[in-house]
């Protein structure tokens, strides 16, 4: 039997009940497969047990008072799961659903993505089964208050840096940090996802949509091409999928589509500047439809219900929502000509889809790599808290560019050493892994 | 709980006068009876008094000649006075009384004498024991027998009525001959009092009120009995009027009437004593005590009684005197009052208060509540100037708009700026104007008008074409029987403008018009709508007007155009569909219309309230650890028809402010924010009133709303940076429309007086209620608004629950299973269901799809069949692209909706729309499905695998030779559709 399969086994036993944990762990054991034919040295240290034991679980009770004045009682969990390239970094998620189970598959999993990111951070995660829907700001300050009573022994700006993940945002990540500063009597970046004038970094919100272009652009650049002149479709309105279309912009492409719910907006004269800056406010501002924008604009095209992949294109950009590339649009993607698809959204091509990528060889960038701008940006802010610095837009943009570059980089070569040429899952899923278990490696049984 | 206060209010006025004469026996020989007949024509009399007091119950006389005749009759006829002439052929009027209290013993029975006086009658009554029977003079005046009427009932009356504020005149004289002279005389003047309030009634319950509330007259013929007509009723006496000689402790005593006095003055310090006396040395005795006096033998007795009562009884106008008595003011009614005490000088407005003359006054207009408030007040104890205010208060208290709580008569002469409810008619106000009044009653008699200082409570100006003008107009130009035959609306609404309102009402239109300056809303008030059980909530139309074209004939005619229109509309097609439904007929259905202001400001060419809102005390979709009971309410920006469209607006629980509505992120906030808002079009004057009530309506961007100052009251800002919402707008960036400056940080008591208001109106129907409100927030001060009542009804909450449990939810013989369904119990007599096939459905196609539900519905209206529908996104949505935008009658078969989602159509659940409102009134079945949470599917294949028996381009119609079984339950919101069984 395989270590691997050896290790699964073990998981299973150790952590019974734990579905999602398994779950990730067998992708990614499945995924390193060809590595570990090489590296006997990781099975001989116990890599793999290590790897998969979190090096630190916290479970804590966070009792609190709700505006009735009723007793509140919810759990709260910490995974510090792996510091072997850098103190835990991972976000907070508060949701009725959190247990251990799916926080340390989330854990695993964020080892793998700041890996990736190739800055110094571990991977964690944490969170409760608290639900901050439908409560007041006094009660999740509340809330947030007692949860950080317990947490902020456990957490620093060099031991562990929670940021915020479903039910965390602006509003919690301030409660949060408040306590924490009280409690710790010092002001350092423990958390990420702060404000703007105390301690936040600029680019948050576009930093996930410029990342899966220069994380494309790096991929063009492997056969000597650029994004300048390409016809881009880009699928989704929001966050991501307006930086997108900035980005492509800026770099010389050409964005054809957005969409919505509704359907598809096909513009083929090309999303400008002007026309983006109409997007936000139909979006942002205005919370409209993206047939407005057809509407709005002559020559533009409204394609109801369907998504943008049967536009001929040169690149296509996912930026909308799991599972919005099924392997017939992948398959007609590629029969319109298609060759660079860089995932801003999470999981967007279904396996079926990833798999017809991966054996046309075009060039795909999976959304663990693709959008790794997002985490990098919260990286991004734990430096600029260490350097007590706070840098421009540019400056930012600059670093993020560079951040994507070497995650780029690595996904690459990894996946030449592993003669699979542009295969970048697989490169992703060993380089991230190889970065971090060989830091494990270096720092001895620990 | 604040509804006893309210109610409290609403008791006394129903009750008063509840005894009556309504049958006088009258008896009397023919040759008095020739007198009476010849003379004066008693029941003439008796009849034109009584009409002319507006009093409902005229009394029916019957004459007999003989004793003999009175006490047959009195076998077999219930009679409540017996009037009877000293001189009877057959019998003596003692023997002739005695018989009629052996047959009844409480009867009254009055004797009349025209001549000299039978002083053994009167004896014989004095010593009898009943205390009512009287003899009277008779002047050959029917003055007397009015009074006597009067007496009668008052002595009956007067222990409830004085309970309710009735005022009370003492007559203390033991002298027939001067009683039947006084009472007749003191009823006059009454009379001439009670004409003048009536006269200045604003409604004809107002003027049944004053007219029922006329003061009593209690006649004491001794000391004793005065003594316990002033025990009894102390805090009504108005005033006395007495007799110096009468007994005393079984003697005659001379000095009685000065012994009366000074006890009277012993415990009421400020009511008027008038002494009367044939003794003029006694004049002397009580100017001495400062008493009024009268001397009996004056020429001019009548006219002396008369200016005392008017003087001191604060009868007629309130003239203002200084000390030395010159006049300074004359006040006619409360309005002048209040003026003139805001200016009158000190010493004129002391002279007066120091002698009670306002409460005085004010209790001798029935004005009660305000009477008691001064009366025991001393006027020692403040300085001039807090005396002027405490009275002006006081009296604003009823002059002030809203706060009479009345529902005014419309007269063009007396539209009166600070009357704002007014109704034209005498028919019903229907339903929606019902709950309007009743709860401007309500406001009225609460505080809670006031309450919230810095956002008062009211009601907008409103006016109201009762059932009756729509009857005559549908009469008068031949429209029902045309009408009923008609299938076209549109055929049925151009024939109904091309009739013509009576000539009256379009006189009284333009009159109101004259001074409605303002932009209006012509509503429907139907007999049927809004309606304890029945809710035709969005079933007829509302019509708003800018109301501002410069020609007042175009004017005219664009409200009489909107009225015509609503009229017409009982007769289209859906609201026939939907009586028909509810087991009414049409000819039980009458409308009236309701003409209101539109509450909001204009800024450049719209107009618009800050807030509207719905609330609700009963709420289907609590969250988190919300209760039903804790109500809910929705807020949006602009006119209210956002929230009825069910488009995104901001939800909250009125018991609980601050808690933020089930999002799971500030970004899911941003999303789920409103965006945009509907204003009223006042940038054209010349609107045609359309189909479409939206024809004067515009939909605008909330940065409309931004550059007019209004966002600034009730919206936040999203960061995207930072990814959280901030409550202000000092930085530009999305706006949140989340009201957190009045929800959370109090600018505004909104969510105290939705609960308030909900809370009251529960108590009042008894069920739970839907309020409707708009809310103007000044935009220079967010801390100051109006809070503007719009309309209430009843809501519909299932109590009987049938019990499903969650394991039913994944039997394998299920259509569909939902865990947010509404309605509750089984329904299994559906044969037929008509879907959305899945694989048709396109959204750009909603629009189509309700047009072949329309063709399908009408079939089924044929059959009398009923049906199951299922579709995508949300049912009878104003916006395409969130589902079948389906009108009412599209679907008026369908007792079952479904509402799917789909991977390219995500909407969240109505919550009450109107539409959803009546389903729920119909007993109608709900099934939210999102499939992708458990407990909700929809067995697609199956369904689509079952034979058709028609198909369209988009639906398909399966009918089942046995039952589909649905079963809902209402406690849980689960709900399941079964497969016909074998």
């Amino acid at each position: 039997m395989s270590y691997t399969n050896d290790m699964m086994d073990l998981v299973i036993r150790k952590n019974p009940a734990e579905k999602e944990f398994h779950q990730a762990v067998k992708e990614v054991l499945d995924s390193l497969a060809p590595l570990f034919e090489r590296r006997a040295d990781y099975r001989n240290a116990r890599l793999l047990e290590r790897f998969c034991e979190p090096e630190r679980v916290l479970m804590f009770r966070v009792p609190w008072v709700n505006d009735r004045g009723g007793f509140e009682v919810n759990r709260g969990f910490r995974i510090e799961f792996n510091s072997a390239i850098g103190p835990y970094k991972g976000g907070l998620r508060f949701h009725p659903t959190v247990n251990l189970g799916i926080l340390k598959f989330l854990a695993f999993e964020q080892i793998l993505k700041n890996s990736l990111t190739t800055l110094p951070m571990g991977g964690g995660k944490g969170g409760s089964d608290f639900d901050p829907k439908g409560k007041s700001d006094n009660e999740v300050m509340r809330f947030c208050q007692s949860f950080m009573t317990e947490l902020w022994r456990h957490i620093g700006q060099d031991t562990d840096v929670p940021a915020g993940d479903i039910g965390v945002g602006g509003r919690e990540i301030g409660f949060m940090f408040g306590q924490y500063k009280r409690l710790a009597n010092e002001f350092t970046g423990v958390l990420t996802g702060k404000g703007l004038n105390w301690g936040g970094s600029l680019i948050r919100p576009e930093a996930t949509g410029y990342g899966s272009v220069y994380f494309a652009q790096n991929m063009l650049k492997t056969r000597g091409e650029s994004l300048e002149d390409k016809i881009c479709t880009v699928s989704g309105s929001g966050n991501v999928a307006q930086y997108t279309v900035e980005k492509v912009n800026a770099l010389g492409g050409k964005v054809v589509t957005l969409s919505d719910s509704g359907g598809t907006v096909y513009d083929p004269a090309g999303i400008d500047a002007e026309k983006l800056a109409y997007v936000m406010d139909l979006k942002n501002v205005r919370r409209g439809r993206i047939t407005e924008y057809a509407e709005k604009f002559p020559g533009v095209e409204y394609r109801a219900g369907v998504r943008p992949w049967g536009i001929k294109c040169d690149c296509a950009f996912p930026s909308a929502t799991q599972n919005e590339i099924s392997p017939e649009e992948g398959a007609e993607l590629l029969a319109n000509g298609c060759y660079v698809v860089s995932e801003g959204a999470n999981m967007p091509s279904t396996p079926g889809a990833v798999d017809l990528f991966v054996e046309k060889k075009i060039l795909f960038g999976p959304g663990k790599a693709a959008n790794a701008g997002g985490v990098a940006v919260s990286g991004l802010e734990m430096s600029q808290n260490s350097l007590r610095l706070g840098w421009t837009r540019e400056e930012v943009d600059q670093r993020l560019q560079g951040i994507m570059e070497a995650v780029h980089k690595t996904c690459f070569e990894t996946a030449l050493d592993f003669d699979a040429k542009d295969n970048l899952v697989l490169g992703a899923n060993i380089g991230g892994f190889i970065k971090v278990a060989d830091a494990m490696m270096d720092q001895g049984l620990v | 709980m604040l509804i006893a206060p309210y109610e409290s209010r609403f008791k006394g006025f129903h009750d008063l006068i509840q005894h009556r004469v309504r049958e006088i026996l009258l008896v009397s020989t023919l040759y008095d009876a020739y007198v009476l007949e010849e003379d004066h024509n008693l029941s003439e009399r008796l009849f034109s008094e009584y009409v002319q007091l507006d009093l409902r119950f005229v009394p029916r006389i019957t004459r007999v000649s003989t004793g003999q005749e009175a006490l047959s009759r009195l076998a077999i006829k219930p009679f409540d006075l017996v009037l009877c002439m000293t001189r009877l052929p057959d019998m003596g009027a003692l023997e002739f009384r005695a018989a009629v209290k052996k047959k009844r013993s409480s009867l009254p029975v009055m004797f009349l004498t025209y001549d000299a006086l039978d002083t053994q009658l009167r004896e014989s009554l004095q010593q009898a024991s009943s205390g009512l029977d009287r003899v009277f003079y008779w002047f050959r005046d029917t003055n007397v027998l009015t009074s006597i009427v009067k007496h009668v009932e008052d002595s009956w009356n007067a222990p409830s009525d004085t309970r309710a504020g009735v005022q009370v005149i003492l007559l203390v004289e033991d002298s027939p001959r001067y009683y039947s002279l006084f009472l007749p005389l003191i009823y006059t003047e009454i009379l001439t009092q009670t004409q003048r309030l009536i006269s200045e009634g604003v409604n004809d319950f107002h003027r049944l009120q004053r007219m029922r509330a006329r003061p009593k007259i209690l006649l004491a013929e001794t000391l004793n009995q005065a003594r316990r007509i002033l025990r009894l009723y102390r805090r009504n006496i108005i005033g006395i009027i007495s007799d110096v000689r009468f007994p005393a402790g079984g003697e005659l005593d001379a000095r009685a009437g000065l012994q009366l006095a000074e006890e009277v003055r012993g415990m009421l310090r400020d009511v008027p004593v008038l002494l009367q006396s044939s003794e003029l040395e006694n004049r002397r005795l009580a100017h001495q005590a400062d008493l009024g006096f009268l001397f009996k033998g004056s020429d001019n007795l009548g006219g002396e009684l008369r200016a005392f009562i008017q003087e001191n009884f604060g009868f007629g106008d309130f003239v203002f005197r200084y000390p030395d008595r010159r006049e300074v003011a004359r006040a006619r009614n409360l309005h002048e009052l209040h003026q003139a005490v805001s200016w009158v000088p000190d010493e004129s407005l002391l002279f007066h208060a120091e002698r009670n003359h306002f409460s005085i006054w004010l209790r001798a207009r029935t004005e009660f509540a305000l009477a008691e408030e001064l009366r025991p007040k001393r006027v020692g104890d403040y300085s001039a100037q807090q005396v002027r205010e405490i009275i002006l208060n006081c009296l604003a208290s009823v002059t002030t708009p809203a706060r009479d709580g009345a529902v005014h008569d419309f007269a063009p002469d007396r539209l009166q700026a600070d009357n704002n409810f007014h109704k034209l008619g005498t028919g019903s106000m229907g339903g929606k104007a019902r709950g309007l009044a009743f709860m401007h009653a309500l406001l009225a008699r609460s505080q809670l008008v006031e309450r919230f200082g810095n956002m008062p409570v009211g009601i907008p100006n409103t006016f109201v074409l009762c059932t009756d003008v729509f009857e005559r107009f549908v009469a008068d130009n031949s429209l029902r029987d045309w009408a009923l035959a008609q299938d076209d609306d549109e055929v049925i609404a151009a024939r109904f403008q091309q009739a013509q309102l009576p000539k009256g009402i379009r006189n009284d239109l333009r009159s109101l018009l004259s001074s409605a300056s303002y932009p209006l809303a012509v509503r429907s008030s139907s007999l049927l709508e809004d309606n304890q059980t029945l809710p035709f909530a969005g079933i007829y139309s509302t019509y708003m007007l800018p109301n501002n074209h410069p020609d007042p004939d175009v004017r005219q005619r664009q409200v009489c155009n909107a009225i015509k229109r609503i009229y017409a509309s009982i007769f289209f097609r859906g609201p026939r569909e939907y009586i028909k439904n509810t087991g009414y007929r049409i000819d039980e259905e009458r409308m009236a219309v309701v003409i209101q202001q539109i509450v909001g400001r204009s800024h450049g060419d719209i107009h618009y309230p800050t807030i509207s809102g719905v609330a609700r005390s009963y709420n289907y979709y609590p969250f988190a650890d919300l209760k039903p009971e804790d109500g809910t309410a929705s807020l949006a920006l602009g006119l209210g028809k956002t929230i009825v469209d069910s488009e995104r607006v901001f939800h909250f629980c009125p018991n609980h402010p601050h808690l933020n509505p089930p999002f799971a992120s500030a970004q899911e906030f941003l999303e789920n924010t409103q965006a945009r808002f509907f204003a009223l079009d006042i940038g054209n004057s010349d609107v045609r009133i359309a189909t479409e009530e939206e024809f004067s309506l515009r939909r605008l961007p909330i940065e409309r709303a931004e550059r007019d100052g209004t966002l600034q009251a009730i919206a936040s800002t999203w960061f995207p940076g930072e990814q959280l919402i901030r409550d202000h707008m000092m930085t530009p960036g999305p706006r949140v429309v989340r009201f957190a400056q009045i929800l959370k940080y109090e600018t505004l008591p909104l969510p105290e007086v939705v609960q308030e208001l909900l809370e009251v109106g529960e108590a009042s129907f008894g069920s739970p209620v839907e309020i409707e409100f708009a809310v103007d927030v000044d935009p220079r001060d967010m801390y100051r608004g109006s809070f503007n009542f719009l309309q209430i009804r009843p809501m519909q909450v299932d109590e009987h629950v049938s019990d499903l449990s969650r394991s039913a939810l994944s039997a394998d013989d299920l259509i569909c299973s939902s865990i947010q369904a509404m309605g509750n119990g089984s329904y299994t007599d559906l044969h037929d269901l008509v879907y959305v096939s899945p694989e048709r459905f396109d959204i750009l196609s909603t629009r189509q799809i309700a047009m072949e539900l329309d063709a399908l519905n009408r079939q089924f209206i044929e059959q009398e069949r009923n049906y199951i529908l299922l579709g995508f996104g949300r049912w009878a949505t104003s916006d395409p692209s969130l589902g079948v935008p389906v009108r009412w009658q599209q679907v008026s078969q369908a007792r079952i909706f479904v509402e799917a989602d789909r991977h390219d159509l995500w909407v969240e659940p109505s919550q009450g729309s109107h539409f959803f409102q009546n389903m729920l009134a119909l007993r109608l079945g709900y099934l939210f499905i999102k499939e992708s949470r458990e407990g909700n599917r929809v067995d697609w294949s199956w369904l689509q695998a079952q034979p058709a028996v028609q198909e369209t381009e988009h639906l398909r119609h399966l009918r089942f030779e046995r039952p589909l079984l649905v079963e809902i339950d209402g406690r849980s919101s689960r709900g399941l559709i079964r497969r016909p069984v074998g």
